[in-house]
């Protein structure tokens, strides 16, 4: 169809009345790393999370290759090869890290194990402590262990809302050099991010929303290189 | 803080467990002795229950006995740590007078536990549900009753069950308000009595005033009554009302049916009471003009207690088709019945009772249930017109009701009578 | 006096409340909610085993007690799927009133049913026969329960712990979205949870009026009320904690018997439960939770 894997066409999302995302449109081209910034409340989770199909939008269109998913159930979007990694990372803490990443294999009839030595090559870390509950890692190994869950469903596309958020900066360059290996392994990365500066040097392309309005959008770089972006996103995110 | 009250909470439960264990512990040794043992369960809050329970308790002491009695709070369900108590002590009875369904369970524990000793009650166990439970079963449970009519000791009793049954058979119309069969209710019984005690209480008016006499003179009559040959007993009224009974009929629930023991008699010290001050009550005058005297009939003829009710009237009826004429001053009045029904319902009561006062009743009968009793006590009273209880059983009824009687004993004195049948039955 | 009568006996009804119990505690454990309608099913599930017995004289007592056991589990889906589901974002408060509301329903379509009048729990073989152990005499399923309770117990912490099923259950129980951002459906994980919960509803019901054989509309109340101050002073949420809150308050409930206390039966229930409460208010099984706004 065209090189989109994810296609947002007008999409409305209200909470009780009130216009969260406002008629807006995006696309994702597969194989790249696409992010939204914006400020707090500005409506990027909730774009995920329709996505996922947690949040049930007002009207518009989301197209995963070119099928509308919109109305389906998260269930049936996860096996479509779309995956969510929700902000806080919210790990089972109950579970042990291996139920966790198996938890993220749930609805996988196949053989995982070959996902799970993948999963365990991008972070030894999770492998060592793998019969730890999870409620006992590290903030940064539960975001290694939320990303990993996530790619445990053997993803198309991965969502990623706010991975920085709340570590510490030596993690946080951890976690973006390990966005790039997995979108270097064939995923098309969908991330949102409140580190700006972070984001737009790893993403390929870029949008800016305000108050549910796509404000900006084009090449990581050039956004970077924006004085308004810069004003508004890049000089808070250095602050911050 | 919170550590603290947790430690004043913990010592609180010990001393109690530990004053208990104590209790306890006093209450095992004494049971060694050759005295007999009796346990006695109540539910608590349950006046019936713990009337008969006290009651028994000390007849069952009166006697030389010793009694273990226990309470437990409503909705239980298992009784089997209560029965074991029961074996613990080597109870050599046990008197459990409770609800139909307190019984069901009660007995199916005793079953299930072995339980040997006779097992008593008063009468709401003279029901179906007894039979189910003992079904199938050794356990040996008996109850009390007003009346059998399979007692053969006195002849009234005897006369009037063959005459009662002959009646209902000649009357295809009373036998349906009966139920359909001939059986003779033991409300039947009292019923009948009530309108013989309440002629009885007339005629000695008569004797007194003549034809002056007022429904006052009536009640006044019923204090000094004495029968001795009523169908249940001898019936004189105690200070309160109350007929003084020193008897009641025991059953045992066998298979598919209860058999009838004896007539249990258990001592009545309450004395004959003197006649109430009525002042100057005027009452309702004897109607000389029409030469007759209307008995009330205050019975619930529909509603929850109409087939007791019925069975009340019943009794009623046949009496007053063997004695409907009373002569006063060489002339013969005709005595008629006036059946007012208060539905079994106390809302129904002072209606129900106006009725009988507006037909000018000179003493009214009834009523089968004791809260629509209690209900019409006071209408009764403003018109002064003397009013007999037949199977009232709640002290209520007669207690600061002057102008009301009952021909029934009270709920608890089947505790004690039952305690003198275990008595006389255990000891043997 | 003979102390082990009363342990045996209290352990009994304590493995009949445990059965209970643990409907309480998972229910708790995914949807937070006090499900007050459990006793009530507990008695229904009573209910529907004399009125089978009654109706269908010819089929055998275990396909009878199957039978029971599947209608149970059904009418324990069915309050799930009209009373609370569609209150699934709704607050708390207004699911607890709910099951409230439920508790009474089932209640008065009892009492209507019954007339309000005591029904007898038909004979059942091999655990209603009279046996005679330890020197004490009583029905088999008196002895029988609380090894009954434990063994059911153990199967459902296995598979709760060991199996897919089970994994995902754990993880509805802490976070709903994120269970389902892993494809889980959490509708059919609370319908299976309320399904369990009734099953040993079911199972505990056969035990408990096999020997307390007089059951009426109000039958559920005591084990009901019993069974979930075991599930809170064991720890709402975990189920060993239900069976041995359980277990604990039978055996302390028929020593208070034993020791003429039992006026205070009821006080010593709730006195275990203020004491747990001041001293460890998450039960003796329960764990911190630190609950997110």
């Amino acid at each position: 169809m065209s090189d989109n894997i994810l296609e947002i066409k007008t999409l409305n999302v209200r909470f009780g009345g009130i216009l969260a995302v406002n008629d807006i449109s995006l696309d994702v081209r597969r194989g790249k790393i696409v992010t939204l910034i914006g400020a707090n409340g500005a409506g990027k989770s909730t774009i995920l999370r329709s996505v996922s199909g947690i949040v049930k939008p007002v009207h518009g269109e989301i197209l995963f290759e070119g099928e509308n998913i919109m109305g389906l159930t998260p269930e049936q979007i996860v096996k479509k090869g779309i995956t969510l990694v929700p902000e806080g990372r919210r790990v089972f803490p109950n579970l042990t890290v291996l139920e966790n990443l198996k938890m993220g294999a749930y609805l996988r009839k196949d053989d995982y194990e070959k996902d799970l030595s993948y999963v365990y090559r991008l972070f030894p870390r999770l492998e060592e402590r793998s019969w730890q509950s999870a409620g006992t890692l590290s903030g940064g190994e539960q975001q290694m262990l939320a990303v990993g869950r996530a790619l445990m469903s053997s993803p198309k596309l991965i969502m990623m809302d706010e991975p920085s958020l709340g570590l510490a900066p030596l993690v946080v360059r951890d976690i973006f050099s390990i966005i790039r290996t997995i979108n270097e392994n064939g995923i098309t990365v969908l991330l949102i991010e409140q580190n700006a500066n972070m984001a737009l040097k790893t993403c390929d392309y870029g949008y800016v929303i305000e108050t549910g309005n796509i404000t900006m959008q084009g090449e990581g770089d050039k956004l970077l290189n924006d004085d308004r972006v810069k004003e508004a996103y890049l000089g808070k995110s250095r602050n911050g | 803080m919170k550590k603290m009250m947790a430690l004043l909470l913990s010592v609180v439960m010990m001393m109690t467990l530990l004053t208990g264990c104590g209790g306890a512990a006093a209450g095992g040794s004494g049971s060694a002795g050759g005295t007999l043992t009796a346990y006695v369960l109540a539910e608590k809050g349950d006046t019936y229950s713990l009337g008969l329970a006290n009651n028994f308790k000390t007849a069952f002491e009166a006697n030389g006995g010793k009694v273990i009695m226990e309470t437990f709070p409503t909705n239980t369900t298992n009784f089997s740590d209560y029965l074991q108590k029961s074996l613990d002590n080597k109870a050599d009875v046990i008197f459990a007078p409770n609800s139909t369904t307190v019984a069901a369970n009660l007995l199916a524990n005793a079953n299930d536990l072995g339980i040997e000793c006779p097992i008593m009650a008063g009468d709401t166990w003279e029901s179906s549900v007894i039979l189910d439970a003992v079904k199938g079963t050794d356990l040996e449970v008996y109850c009390s009753t007003f009346f059998d009519e399979s007692d053969s000791s006195s002849p009234a009793a005897k006369d009037f069950v063959a005459g009662f049954k002959d009646w209902l058979n000649n009357n295809s119309e009373y036998k349906d308000m009966n139920g359909g069969n001939d059986i003779v209710a033991a409300v039947s019984a009292l019923g009948f009595d009530a309108y013989n005690v309440a002629l009885a209480a007339i005629r000695e008016a008569a004797n007194e005033k003549g034809s002056d006499l007022t429904s006052i003179d009536i009640a006044n009559a019923l204090w000094g009554l004495s029968i001795d040959n009523a169908v249940t007993g001898k019936i004189q009224f105690d200070q309160n009302g109350d007929a003084i009974k020193d008897s009641a009929y025991i059953k045992k629930a066998g298979d598919g049916a209860f058999e009838f023991m004896k007539v249990q008699t258990s001592p009545n010290n309450a004395a004959q009471g003197t006649p109430a001050d009525y002042g100057n009550a005027t009452g309702v005058k004897l109607d000389t003009a029409n030469k007759k005297i209307v008995i009330g009939v205050y019975e619930p003829t529909s509603g929850n207690n109409a087939a007791g009710g019925k069975q009340e009237v019943l009794g009623i009826y046949y009496a007053n088709s063997l004695d409907d004429t009373v002569k006063i001053d060489g002339t013969d009045y005709k005595v008629e019945l006036y059946v007012s029904d208060n539905g079994s319902l106390e809302e129904n009561a002072v209606t129900a009772a106006s009725n009988i006062v507006g037909q000018g009743a000179l003493v009214s009968l009834g009523s089968y249930g004791s809260g629509v009793s209690i209900a019409a006590a006071q209408t009764f009273e403003d018109a002064g017109i003397p009013a007999i209880g037949v199977s009232c059983t709640n002290a209520s009824v007669t207690e600061g009701h002057n102008y009301y009687f009952r021909t029934c004993f009270l709920d608890p004195f089947q505790g004690s009578v039952m305690a003198q049948f275990a008595w006389e039955t255990v000891s043997k | 006096m003979n102390i082990t009568s009363y342990l045996i006996r209290g352990l009994a009804t304590g493995g009949q409340f445990a059965l209970v119990a643990i409907g309480y505690t998972m229910v708790y454990g995914i949807l937070k909610l006090i499900n007050f309608a459990h006793g009530e099913l507990f008695m229904v599930s009573g209910i529907l085993m004399i009125y089978i017995v009654a109706d269908l004289p010819t089929l055998p007592i275990g396909l009878a007690i199957c039978l029971m056991a599947a209608l149970t589990v059904f009418i324990g889906f069915l309050i799930e799927k009209f009373a609370y589901s569609p209150l699934r974002s709704a607050p708390r408060m207004s699911v607890m009133i709910s099951a409230i509301g439920v508790s009474y329903l089932l209640q008065n379509l009892v009492s209507y049913i019954t007339g309000g009048l005591s029904k007898q729990f038909p004979d059942i073989p091999v655990i209603g026969e009279s046996v005679r152990f330890l020197g004490i005499k009583d029905k088999l399923t008196v002895f029988l329960s609380p090894v009954i309770a434990i063994v059911l117990t153990v199967i459902l912490v296995q598979i709760i712990n060991h199996t897919k099923f089970g994994m995902a259950m754990r993880a509805v129980s802490k976070d709903f979205e994120t269970s389902q951002l892993m494809g889980i459906k959490i509708n059919r994980v609370i319908s299976i949870t309320f399904a369990i919960g009734a099953f040993l509803a079911a199972t505990g019901s056969v035990l408990y009026f096999a020997k307390n054989t007089g059951i009426n509309h109000l039958s559920g109340a005591n084990p009901g009320l019993k069974a979930f101050i075991a599930a809170v002073v064991g720890g709402i949420g975990s189920i060993p904690g239900a069976v041995v809150g359980a277990l604990i308050i039978g055996v302390a409930e028929s020593l208070a018997k034993a020791f003429g206390l039992a006026d205070f039966s009821d006080v010593i229930s709730f006195g275990l439960l203020i004491i747990i409460l001041v001293v460890k208010p998450t039960g003796i099984f329960g764990e911190k939770t630190t609950e997110k706004v």
